[in-house]
């Protein structure tokens, strides 16, 4: 199934992206290749996924995915969060496995937020690998061919009589070897082929896809308290605020009282955060944010505040009930969609039968829900760039859903789009508390994450 | 005025006493390697260790540390070599790792206080830093290699 999109059809902003900006956006100096202005096109299906279902669907494209420097660095984009799966590492080491690259030699660039350019990337469903084994491998195969194009027609021998083997392009006739660091420039040029053209490794031959030796690419920072999170940006002159959330999902402020809020050693500014009219699905809530030099004296304001709720919506909504609900349910015989043996007469002899009821909420991951902003008068329009996020929301706070944190971002790119002077660039980023570059900012009334 | 020695380094602060070590780490010192889980003494995510020993940072007032010698996990070794972070990393550890620099400063005061635990006492002193990844088995795995040598 060929599920190449129409352009036409698609929502492409056409920036003016230079070659060098591109190089810049991926963090590399010096001769590079494999980085083009951005052209997305779409995977071909090899199974049925559901991928090119999701919004933006798959992109296949080794110009956006992956970039090779001269000294043979290859830097590959990881476009999916990073929640524990290590997906960050898995993503980048399919196309690293089928293109042949050595994966020491392999450096991991985090996308921000950008569908058009990337595909689609909620990070949710685990699905990830599922949606982007294909996708991967193609991009890491077209990346292959055009590096073993690069060498065939630098040695002047067929394409046929080349192969790229752990980083480098060989012609086994000559024993001739070039790196891919070499080959970089070369195989830039090269067009990229057509996705029904690709060869796919055998899996046979798969380095490390399957081989359990890899290690998440994170896992030295971890080690050291040096991987970031959501609520570990630091920007210049930065803010902290915490969000009074409505105790009843769908309910909003009616009147507040920030004065003892005010009070609080360290607390500068106490505002409210506009919700969206319920349903507000993936918008904000809604709340009153006190705005502090550090996390524990917004927290601390925000426990002083007086709040009046309107309850909303959802005011009579009974968690107990529901709870109770959920129970019986879940007592009452289930829906058998397999039955291997014969369960009855198993219960019957066994020696000893364990019951149990478990509670758990829906999703509580240690870390919580955070977003970053930085605000900067820039003269154009404003601009979101998601980041490395994981999983969040906002704890404690009965009834609310879990949110995830690149979508948070985008929301909140596009709320800032509407609401804000067209003049100021947001930066957001997602995933603990809200973070505020310059307390001053007009656009800080919209950061109601 | 309050003084207190961070990761080798003297530190002042003369803001609210009350404010929670956790909070004068992340936002007043620069050092988010501690993270904030709970709040609540309740998870281990914002363990660091005070003369030492293992505290929870979220509900320790910067007050109760003046004096005091305070090191995270970024001052845990100058070169990320400790003997538990070299474990982790021989065990593979973590998962999203937002838990870990809890989990591996309760395991570096651990066998400061006792070089060799046995397994009942690795898992008991690890008890009360959650995982929601579910690192469990090799949280223990990598203690125990870190007491017997990496």
């Amino acid at each position: 199934m060929n599920i190449i999109a129409n352009p036409s059809k698609i929502d492409i902003k056409v920036e003016n992206v230079t070659r060098r900006g591109v190089l810049k956006g991926l963090g590399i100096v010096g001769g590079l290749v494999l980085a083009a202005p951005v052209m997305s096109r779409q995977a071909m299906a090899a199974y049925v996924t559901g991928a090119d279902k999701m919004p933006h669907g798959t992109v296949v494209d080794p110009r956006v995915f992956v970039a090779i420097a001269s000294d043979g660095t290859v830097t590959i984009v990881a476009h999916r969060s990073e929640m524990g799966t290590g997906i960050r590492t898995s993503l980048p080491m399919i196309v690293a496995d089928e293109m042949e690259a050595d994966w020491s030699r392999v450096h991991v660039k985090q996308a921000h937020g950008d569908e058009v350019k990337f595909g689609n990337q909620d990070t949710d469903g685990s699905r990830s690998t599922r949606h982007y084994l294909i996708p991967m491998r193609q991009i890491g195969a077209s990346a292959r061919a055009m590096l073993e194009a690069a060498a065939a027609k630098r040695w002047g021998v067929p394409v046929s009589e080349v192969k790229a083997i752990n980083h480098e392009v060989v012609h086994a006739t000559s024993g001739r070897h070039l790196g891919f660091g070499q080959l970089a420039s070369d195989a830039a040029a090269q067009p990229v082929p057509a996705i029904e053209t690709l060869q796919l490794k055998d899996p046979s031959r798969y380095r490390y896809i399957g081989k359990g030796a890899v290690s998440i690419v994170d896992l030295h920072d971890i080690t050291t308290g040096k991987a970031g999170y959501g609520a570990d940006i630091r920007l210049p002159g930065l803010k902290y605020a915490v969000i009074a959330r409505p105790p009843v999902v769908g309910g909003k402020v009616v009147s507040f009282d920030g004065a003892a809020a005010l009070k609080v050693s360290g607390v500068e500014k106490v505002i409210e955060a506009q919700g969206w009219p319920w349903p507000s699905k993936f918008q904000p809530l809604g709340g009153v944010a006190v705005i502090a030099r550090n996390t524990g004296a917004a927290i601390k304001g925000r426990d002083a505040l007086n709040i009046v709720w309107d309850d909303g919506p959802n005011a009579t909504y009974d968690s107990k009930a529901y709870r109770a609900q959920l129970e019986e349910a879940a007592r009452k015989p289930g829906l058998v969609v397999r039955n291997d043996g014969d369960v009855d007469a198993a219960f019957k002899t066994a020696d000893k039968i364990i019951t149990g009821e478990y509670y758990a909420p829906h999703h509580s991951p240690c870390e919580h829900g955070a977003a970053g902003g930085d605000c900067q008068l820039q003269g154009r329009q404003g601009r979101g760039l998601g980041s490395r996020a994981k999983p969040g929301r906002h704890p404690r706070r009965s009834g609310e859903d879990a949110r995830d944190p690149d979508r948070e971002c985008h929301r909140q790119c596009h709320a800032a789009r509407r609401r804000l002077w067209p003049q100021v660039e947001m930066r957001l980023r997602a995933g603990g508390g809200v973070a505020l570059a310059d307390g001053r900012c007009p656009c800080e009334g919209a950061m109601d994450a | 005025m309050i003084k207190a020695k961070i990761n080798g380094q003297e530190q002042s602060w003369d803001g609210d006493p009350t404010l929670s070590l956790l909070w004068f780490l992340r936002d007043e010192a620069g050092l988010t390697g501690a993270k904030f889980g709970c709040g609540q003494a309740l998870c281990g995510a914002c363990t660091v260790m005070v003369d030492g020993q293992a505290v929870r940072s979220c509900i320790t007032a910067i007050s109760d540390v003046a004096g005091r010698e305070v090191t995270t996990i970024e001052g845990l070794h100058p070169t990320g070599d400790h003997a538990v972070q070299k474990a982790w990393r021989q065990m593979n550890v973590p998962q999203c790792g937002f838990c870990q620099s809890g989990q591996i400063m309760q395991a570096a005061a651990l066998l400061h206080e006792n070089p060799k635990p046995s397994h009942d006492q690795i898992r008991e002193a690890m008890a009360g830093n959650i995982c929601r990844c579910g690192c469990y088995q090799r949280i223990e795995a990598a203690v125990h290699l870190a007491s017997t040598g990496v």
